[in-house]
């Protein structure tokens, strides 16, 4: 669902904080120190950081532009390790018959099937390659927004946070209450009616 | 301001009550369109709609239409037993040029956000131009859909809200009156 997608689904932020201290290199250089690492950690289930739009899997920006016209465009990554439900299932049922059999005992207490179920699972995510995901991400400077290119709270959550760590910037989303405030088409009387607004029913 | 997380429970019914107000407006006054935003030439709603009607208990109703035979008649019905619409899927045109997104009411964010076509990219250096020409057609999804939600809270906090929720609660009635007879 990116930016030159056929169909696209989207996020709208604006962006808030001191951005007077933030010229076109040093921005460059904080997406450049949070970009997605580029050695792949086994033991790490989740993975995140920024990469270029022009090539999502090599996270070098020293080559790479993040200037569209007036915009600023690149790409959150995010790996994340999942074992499939079915696979950890067959495994903790082997590995407990093996168990029982070795042990002599009828049935694994609570606390033993536990254990043994994140054994299994560690072990599997291990051997386990990341599946990557990549949104684009696009910065309006001039209107002071960000354009998000997914609506899945996970990803949303993670922008949110990877942007503040970047960039010590926080990004608000725009929804009916921030919209009606940071409009400038509507006086602060609206503003003050929109606050005491309660829900109507359409029927009578 | 308000807390936000706060703030976004508190009023996702407004976007609710938005999306009911612009398939009343569709149906009923479809010129205020253009007043709004010079550029549209049309809007109407497409094939997909969701409502939702929340009753005491917590108990959720969802009632989802889509489809390209689908009418709106059960959406009615639901309209009239209380039930609000959560997203909507709208088209609107600006010359010879279409849009398509569906809306969700709760956060006003866009999904199967589909612009008038772009040209393809045939060289990387092509990349920068066709970034350029699809945000602006995103853009522009934009623009229109805030224009008519300021409209709508321009309204909504205005004296003239009282005449126009009476003239929503007709609609509903008359509506639904007429599927009794037919």
């Amino acid at each position: 669902m990116a930016l030159l997608s056929a169909s696209t689904a989207l996020t709208r932020y604006r962006v808030e904080g001191n951005k007077e201290t933030l010229s076109l290199e040093t921005i460059r250089e904080k997406i450049n120190n949070n970009r997605f690492p580029e050695t792949e950690d086994p033991a790490s289930f989740f993975t995140s950081g920024w990469t270029p739009f022009e090539s999502h899997y090599l996270s070098d920006f020293s080559e790479k532009t993040i200037i569209f016209g007036t915009h600023l465009l690149f790409c959150l990554r995010i790996d994340k390790k999942s074992v499939p439900s079915r696979i950890l299932k067959k495994m903790v049922t082997i590995e407990t018959q093996k168990r029982l059999q070795e042990s002599g005992k009828e049935f694994l207490s609570k606390n033993e099937k536990k254990a043994l179920k994140e054994d299994i699972e560690a072990s599997l995510l291990l051997r386990i390659p990341a599946t990557p995901n990549i949104y684009d991400i696009l910065w309006d400077m001039e209107a002071e927004e960000v354009y998000f290119f997914s609506s899945q709270k996970a990803a949303n959550e993670e922008v949110e946070t990877l942007f503040l760590k970047t960039f010590g910037l926080h990004l608000v989303r725009i929804f009916p209450y921030t919209a009606a405030m940071f409009s400038n088409e509507l006086s602060d009387i609206e503003k003050d009616r929109f606050s005491t607004l309660s829900p109507v029913r359409f029927s009578e | 301001m308000l807390d936000i997380a706060v703030a976004y429970n508190r009023f996702s019914f407004v976007g609710q009550e938005f999306l009911t107000w612009l398939w009343f407006i569709s149906e009923t006054q479809d010129d205020i369109f253009q007043k709004v935003h010079e550029e549209i030439t049309d809007l109407r709603l497409g094939n997909r709609m969701v409502l939702q009607n929340r009753y005491g208990d917590d108990r959720i109703e969802t009632l989802t239409i889509k489809g390209d035979t689908a009418g709106l008649e059960e959406a009615m019905v639901a309209l009239q037993k209380g039930a609000v619409v959560t997203e909507m899927q709208i088209i609107f045109t600006s010359g010879e040029h279409e849009w398509s997104l569906t809306l969700k009411g709760e956060h006003l964010g866009l999904s199967g956000l589909k612009t008038p076509e772009t040209a393809s990219i045939k060289e990387i250096e092509e990349t920068e131009g066709a970034v350029i020409e699809k945000f602006f057609l995103i853009h522009k999804a934009y623009e229109i859909t805030d224009k008519l939600f300021i409209h709508f809270i321009k309204i909504r906090t205005g004296e003239i809200w009282n005449n126009t929720l009476l003239l929503m609660r007709e609609w509903v009635k008359k509506s639904n009156e007429g599927k009794i007879h037919t």
